[in-house]
């Protein structure tokens, strides 16, 4: 199952298309648009009945969109509660090869917009565990701005700062350290001088999705890094990535 | 019991059942990276040189990054949308991320294709790897800022020891038509829609969409235009065929793998 999310921005509007469809079969009209956000300790499930909608997709305009809020599909009967312990895996619809995603797109007020197909696997929220990602793959130097958007959702109902470092590969030196939330779409401007080969981003504890948008004169750039994971296809791929990890976390801790 | 279990496990994953369940479209399989070892695998990237467009090209030392192998080096193959041979361009001394500016004074041509990219080391502590470097492009046009996707369709490889092609294709093909994929985005609302195939597979790929009927050939690219479509449903008979995709609105452009 694959939760949905946004970005707000007084810089930027985002909007969402959540399809209907899986993408190899037909409409599934039982599926209902729902919403999740963080009520106390608890989770607060909503059937969303006032965003724009056609026969194929949900279309979640900016007004809908908030950085805690988070969006999924379901059954109305799959929905037993309206506030849980935990985000709970309602059914497998989402769950499809190619991956079911959603239209992410980032609009610069008076300007240009992006987009990208987005996902936030319900596997990634019940683990721990750090990103990486090199801050020079998807960035500009060129650009008047580049950032790294990057989301977590976490299974539990809580929003704790964690931390997240740009890490030099070579030197093996932190050189720049902040703090991001969970359950929360984060924002941070890299400098330029972090825009460099051997920079990477790292995150401490919890997993997310890096998004890098790069703006330019109005003209945008809005893409994920891929996991290292990604990067092989044999058997040993997690034990590569493991060492990886492990010296990873030899720099930040 | 447990034999016959590991039995019907061994067919399940047997080529001629991955054929019966991909035709049957039965559970399929989409990719098929078993029994293989020590390649170096390319996405099926996308050049454009076109109508003011340039191509940024980033991707990272893998082999150093991940393995702590030093002087590797790649390779990037040049092809035209028809599949002809264009250049190959060899890179050593690489760091940790690279990038190359692909433009008609490189090429020499103003049009789109593909291109492939590998990486090749002596050290044999990684015989039993299979590396995909899925990279970075950006598309600018008319030297605006780069929009960016990532590497889409495993395509082709070779041998990361001793550089020799591998003829088997990743992306699995069926006998007919049956494969449907529809674009989870909708269309509308943009001045004009181009959707970029390529066919990173050695079969001929059949493929229709929107009263839209064409052919690729073995690695062949093909662009299509459209105008103001919500939904675009895709038939062939590949089981992974994704089209990078250009939509553009009010002198603004945005670049996605769909």
């Amino acid at each position: 199952m694959n939760f949905f999310f946004g970005f707000k921005n007084n810089d930027y509007e985002t909007e969402l298309q959540i399809p209907k469809f899986q993408n190899k079969n037909s409409i599934n009209k039982e599926i209902n648009l729902y919403s999740a956000k963080i009520s106390g300790k608890l989770w607060e499930i909503n059937k969303i009945k006032n965003s724009d909608e056609d026969d194929y997709f949900y279309f979640i305009k900016d007004k809908l969109i908030d950085n805690k809020i988070i969006y999924f599909l379901a059954k109305d009967s799959e929905i037993k509660k309206s506030k849980e312990e935990k985000l709970i895996k309602y059914n497998k619809f989402t769950e499809t090869s190619p991956a079911f995603r959603a239209n992410f797109i980032i609009k610069k007020r008076n300007g240009g917009f992006s987009s990208y197909q987005s996902e936030y696997p319900f596997n990634m929220t019940t683990k721990n565990g750090s990103i990486t990602s090199g801050t020079a793959s998807l960035t500009s130097k060129s650009a008047n701005k580049n950032y790294i958007i990057f989301r977590n959702i976490f299974i539990e109902p809580i929003e704790r700062p964690f931390n997240i470092y740009f890490i030099n590969l070579k030197t093996n030196k932190i050189l720049k350290k902040d703090q991001f939330f969970t359950n929360r779409t984060n924002i941070i401007e890299i400098d330029n001088e972090l825009l460099k080969p051997e920079i990477y981003f790292v995150s401490s504890n919890y997993l997310g999705v890096p998004v890098y948008l790069s703006e330019k004169n109005g003209h945008l750039s809005f893409e994920h890094t891929h996991p290292p994971h990604e990067y092989f296809m044999s058997q040993n791929k997690f034990k590569i990535i493991k060492k990886f990890k492990s010296e990873i976390n030899k720099i930040i801790n | 019991m447990k034999s016959i279990k590991s039995l019907i496990k061994k067919f399940t994953r047997s080529d001629i059942s991955i054929i019966l369940r991909n035709n049957f479209r039965f559970k399929e399989i989409n990719f098929n990276f078993k029994d293989f070892e020590c390649l170096t695998v390319s996405d099926c990237f996308l050049w454009r040189t076109d109508n003011n467009f340039k191509t940024i090209f980033k991707f990272s030392d893998i082999l150093k990054i991940f393995h702590n192998i030093n002087n590797s080096k790649v390779e990037i193959y040049f092809y035209t949308k028809d599949n002809k041979f264009l250049k190959k361009i060899p890179i050593q001394n690489l760091g940790l991320s690279n990038e190359i500016i692909i433009d008609e004074n490189l090429l020499d041509i103003k049009d789109y294709g593909s291109f492939y990219i590998y990486h090749f080391t002596n050290d044999q502590k990684i015989n039993d790897n299979i590396i995909a470097n899925r990279c970075y492009i950006g598309f600018s046009q008319n030297n605006n800022l780069s929009s960016f996707v990532h590497g889409n369709a495993f395509a082709k490889s070779k041998n990361i020891n001793s550089m020799k092609n591998f003829k088997k294709d990743f992306v699995n093909t069926t006998f007919f038509k049956t494969n449907l994929y529809r674009i989870q985005k909708s269309f509308k609302n943009y001045d004009k829609v181009e959707l970029i195939f390529s066919n990173p597979t050695s079969k001929k790929l059949n493929i229709s969409f929107s009263d839209i009927n064409f052919s690729l050939q073995k690695s062949e690219c093909r662009k299509i235009e459209l105008n103001n479509q919500n939904l675009i449903e895709i038939k062939s008979n590949c089981l992974f065929l994704r089209p990078t995709i250009f939509c553009y609105k009010n002198n603004y452009l945005d670049i996605h793998h769909s």
